[in-house]
């Protein structure tokens, strides 16, 4: 079963002169349970892309489906309440909010469901406990490291045991050990069942995928199935 | 100044909105700051400009029950003066409460305010003569104009000899300067008092209020007046009623409390010290919402100042520049508060202060405004100066300091006090609000004061000597069902007059005393408890109230007979109705109908649903059938509570006018912070958006964390305008009661005004796609 599925797709920009085509006519289909990487140079139009992956962005022409519903068309409101829980987003800058603490920068994305405090709780010291961060709780983002504030983000992204995970460049702003790390975790949600689409510059990071597809002038330029090196 | 206009430069461009908003913020600050200070400084130099102000005094009594009332003998004056030797000066005048005339000028009818005063009055307190010496009131039948008279009447100060009545007889003879607004000479019309001998015989006819030039002596005249008055209350024994003799400093008139008779209402201190923290308080908001602003450019403008200090600005000279732009920006808001002051000199606003709002004319109150607008400059600009390079370059270049939680911590303080402050002033401004409708409108006065109008034809209007014929010729109207002359107004001032009764056994009985003539109850519509109204037959009766039978149970009944003079025989006993203001409790009063008392106010009680214009004009026909042409008073009761609460009710405009400029400058202030707020927060927003968050979530969020700092004000807020409004109250006899639900009714104001400030502002934000917020990032 397909989870992303789009048909012609495009994107673009227009300004009072000029008009940036970021996607341009893509059509791409990911499966349920797959780790797709996103390839191609600064500009090519991954992360816009993997905003509308997200439902953070609408295309301005062609269709996507999320699982099967065509989602092109939705508004805002919809778009929110069709991606609240059933996607996940990891952030090259992390995004986590500078004045909640852990817990609560993890608890965030269930705060906006109608989930019962103390289950909540217990969905929050879970995923801490998973991703080891657990004795951080208490602590602000500013008060950890880079890999530390990456776990965090990726509880925060799983907490609600999303279908899909989209990561865009997760360890560019990690060292290589810290970005192995990740890139584990990553795998091993991935092994768990979930969807992964990752956009990232890194070779090495792309070889976790199963699927790497390199982009180039908003177009697929080339599709790659990858030996897993896991 | 290259950096100098250049930071300028980049402020306006990028900060235009905001720029402007503090800019009118502090505009308006500054301006009501000036006004309140010019009300301040009006009251602080109230008298000052009469010469030799400090070494006069008014002479007041205590009677035996503690109340203070200015009401003197002319021997008693006279005895005061004499303590010293040599004899003090001292003037009297003849102050009825009312003092307003009908006079004809120019072939018009004018209505002015004259009282007679001593010959010496203008030489006593050095009235400054352009026309006429200090000596004209020797004349007689002579007056004396101020200068703004003769100009209004005659266009000219040369009017010496010109008459002002229609007889011709009274002339002017002479023409002062006006006096300025902060002095208890009012620019009236002054005429000579003369004393009958047997005035000057009478120790016990209070008809005057005294003023004494002690000077050096006062000492010695408040000893031998002291040691006089115990001899004497010794031999009067019972009959004794003054306790003691005061004397109040004239420059110190405004801060006596409940005098009666005094030519001067007081001014609570409490409601100066209400101005005094208004006028503080609006400006430590404008000074907050100016640093707050301030602040919220440093992480903005981090990286340019800290590259001119890689590039080799010293940190001082970066911090001029820095408290420089604040000047300029002060300053400039200080022009167009001026600006602003001079354009509504001659409007209504004018009229909040009692010294008007002209800057040309309280340049005291300018001065010391340009000395708090430099002050707001230099601790704007030196906060965020000193913090925007107390960085360390490297540091500062790379850094984001936006949202630190101490600086979080400042802002919720920040947007604390506002709201404190604004509700604190709005609801103290409900209740003023509410007591002066009160006192006005809806307090019940124990008379009907809807469907009367009151119409005064006396003298010089020429009646028929009788003037319950007048009386008559307008009973007979359809649309009036009662009528009645009486010789005050009642409600209207505290000026009744107290009359000295004996009883069958020769002990006192002095009530306030009120003078009426027939159908006085009906007309007036208070309740007669007992026995009957006056009748047309009547002579040497007397109606008390309920509160003076309550005070002499044993003598004073119906049917019962009192002397002044002659026999006066208790006719009936009425409700205890206001007779004198509200600001006084209500006291036993009589109201005597006797023989040729000259009751000269016609009351008059139209049918209830008639049109009270149409009824007005019909008795104005009927006065001019006696008096063709005459330009005769005619007032309604609103009318009438309105001009006796007129320091109330200016006060209240006061406080409610600057209270709403306290919420306007709050509300701009709350609006910067939310901006502040908002555009620093969009990459939170953002997030929370990708995570789940709708745009109402966003919303709510803003709004739940203001309206949260709101409640939390609010309760301080309540507390305290509590206390100062009950403080105010006190001056009250007859108050309303401080109902919560008006502070529920200011806490719902303020958060609507508040979610629409949030919204509005964040409503953008809130809305943007969540990849623009992250884009930024």
């Amino acid at each position: 079963m397909q989870v992303i599925k789009t048909e012609n797709l495009v994107k673009s920009f227009r300004t009072e002169e000029i008009e940036t085509i970021a996607v341009d006519n893509l059509s791409l289909e990911v499966d349920k349970g797959e780790f797709v990487a996103i390839m191609g140079p600064s500009g090519c139009g991954k992360t816009t892309l993997l905003n509308i992956f997200g439902l953070l962005d609408a295309p301005t022409s062609g269709k996507y489906f999320l699982n099967g519903e065509d989602v092109s068309t939705l508004n805002e409101r919809a778009r929110t309440f069709l991606r609240r829980g059933k996607v996940g987003f990891i952030f090259q800058s992390f995004n986590l909010i500078d004045e909640l603490t852990v817990y609560e920068n993890i608890e965030l994305p269930i705060t906006y469901m109608k989930i019962a405090p103390a289950r909540r709780k217990e969905m929050v010291n879970d995923i801490m406990e998973r991703m080891a961060i657990s004795h951080r709780a208490n602590h602000f983002p500013h008060q950890l490291s880079g890999g530390q504030q990456q776990r965090v983000a990726i509880a925060r992204a799983v907490v609600l045991n999303p279908e899909l995970i989209l990561a865009d460049e997760p360890t560019g702003n990690l060292d290589s050990k810290n970005g192995v790390e990740v890139m584990k975790i990553l795998t091993e949600l991935n092994d768990g069942g979930t969807t992964v689409v990752m956009v990232t510059h890194n070779l090495r990071d792309a070889e976790y995928a199963r699927r790497t597809i390199d982009m180039f002038d908003g177009k697929i330029s080339s599709v790659t199935v990858n030996s897993i090196n896991r | 100044m290259n950096t100098f206009s250049r930071n300028i430069r980049f402020i306006l461009r990028r900060f235009k909105l905001s720029t402007v908003l503090n800019v009118v913020g502090l505009s308006v600050a500054f301006a009501a700051f000036m006004m309140i200070l010019m009300q301040i400084w009006h009251d602080a130099t109230f008298n000052t400009s009469i010469r030799d102000a400090d070494n006069i005094y008014m002479v007041y009594s205590v009677d035996k029950d503690g109340v203070k009332f200015t009401y003197i003998s002319y021997p008693w004056a006279e005895n005061i003066a004499s303590m010293s030797q040599p004899k003090a000066q001292y003037v009297l005048y003849e102050d009825f409460g009312s003092n307003s005339q009908t006079f004809y000028v120019n072939g018009n009818y004018i209505k002015e305010d004259k009282i007679n005063v001593s010959a010496n009055f203008p030489e006593f307190f050095g009235f400054s003569m352009i026309a006429g010496g200090e000596n004209c009131l020797e004349q007689e039948n002579a007056v004396i104009v101020p200068e703004s008279f003769a100009l209004r009447y005659f266009g000219t100060a040369d009017v010496i000899g010109e008459t002002v009545d229609r007889e011709k007889k009274i002339f002017i003879s002479g023409v002062y300067k006006d006096f300025p607004a902060n002095c208890f000479i009012k620019n009236i019309l002054y005429s000579r008092l003369y004393i009958s001998n047997t005035m000057k015989m009478n120790w016990e006819s209070n008809s005057y209020t005294m003023f004494l030039k002690a000077g050096n002596s006062l000492a010695e005249i408040e000893r031998g007046t002291g040691m006089d008055l115990k001899q004497r209350n010794e031999k009067a024994g019972k009959y004794a009623f003054r306790d003691s003799f005061e004397f109040a400093r004239i420059t110190e008139l405004q801060d006596l409390d409940g005098v009666e008779g005094s030519p001067v209402a007081p001014v609570s201190p409490s409601m100066q010290l209400m101005l005094v923290s208004i006028a503080i308080a609006i400006i430590l908001i404008a000074t907050i919402n100016y640093v707050n602003f301030a602040n919220s450019l440093i992480p903005v403008r981090l990286q340019s100042i800290n590259t001119q200090k890689i590039l080799g600005a010293t940190v001082c000279s970066l911090r001029g520049t820095i408290v420089l732009e604040s000047l300029l920006i002060c300053l400039l808001s200080f022009f167009v508060a001026l600006g602003i002051m001079s354009l509504l000199s001659d409007s209504w606003i004018a009229g909040l202060t009692e010294a008007g709002i002209a800057p040309a004319k309280n340049m005291p109150a300018v001065m010391v405004t340009c000395a708090v607008v430099v002050a707001v400059a230099v601790v704007a600009g030196a906060i965020p100066a000193y913090r925007i390079t107390s960085y360390s370059p490297a540091v500062a270049l790379k850094g984001n300091f936006g949202l630190s939680p101490a600086g979080k911590s400042m802002r919720t303080f920040v947007v604390g006090v506002q709201f404190f402050t604004s509700a604190a002033l709005m609801i103290a401004a409900s209740f003023m609000l509410l007591q002066r409708n009160y006192l006005t409108r809806s307090a019940d006065y124990g008379f009907a004061k809807d469907e009367l109008i009151v119409c005064d034809i006396g003298y010089p209007a020429q009646m028929p000597e009788d003037l319950n014929t007048v009386a008559d010729a307008v009973r007979r109207l359809p649309y009036v069902s009662a009528a009645s002359l009486s010789w005050s107004t009642l409600g209207e001032s505290d000026n009744t007059q107290g009359w000295v009764f004996k009883d069958i056994n020769g002990d006192w009985v002095n009530p306030r005393t009120l003078f009426g003539e027939q159908d006085y109850l009906k007309t007036m519509d208070i309740e007669l408890i007992e026995g009957r109204d006056f009748s047309t037959r009547d002579t040497n009766v007397i109606i008390v109230n309920q509160l003076t039978r309550d005070k002499f149970p044993e003598t004073v009944d119906v049917g019962k007979k009192l002397k002044f003079g002659e026999w006066y025989e208790i006719i009936g006993i009425c409700e205890n109705a206001k007779f004198s203001s509200l600001r006084s409790e209500t006291e036993p009063v009589m109201i005597i109908k006797m023989k040729d008392y000259y009751c000269s106010i016609l009351n008059v009680r139209v049918v209830a649903g008639t049109n009270m214009f149409d009824a007005m004009s019909g008795i104005r026909e009927t006065l001019n059938s006696f008096d063709p042409g005459y330009a005769f008073e005619l007032r309604f009761y609103d009318q009438i509570l309105d001009a006796t609460y007129q320091k109330e009710n200016k006060l209240s405009s006061q406080i409610t006018i600057f209270s709403l400029l306290a919420v306007f400058i709050s509300i701009i202030g709350v609006f910067g912070l939310v901006m502040f707020d908002s555009e620093y927060r969009r990459r939170e927003i953002a997030v929370r958006k990708v995570f789940g968050a709708t745009t109402v979530g966003i919303l709510r969020m803003f709004n739940i964390r203001y309206l949260s700092i709101l409640a939390v004000s609010f309760v301080f807020a309540a507390i305290a305008a509590w206390i100062v409004v009950g403080r105010w109250l006190e001056n009250f006899a007859y108050k309303i009661f401080l109902s919560p639900l008006v502070a529920l009714a200011v806490f719902a104001l303020l958060a609507v005004i508040t979610v629409a400030t949030v919204t509005g502002q964040c409503l953008r934000i809130a809305r943007s796609n969540p990849v623009e917020g992250l884009r930024n990032e």
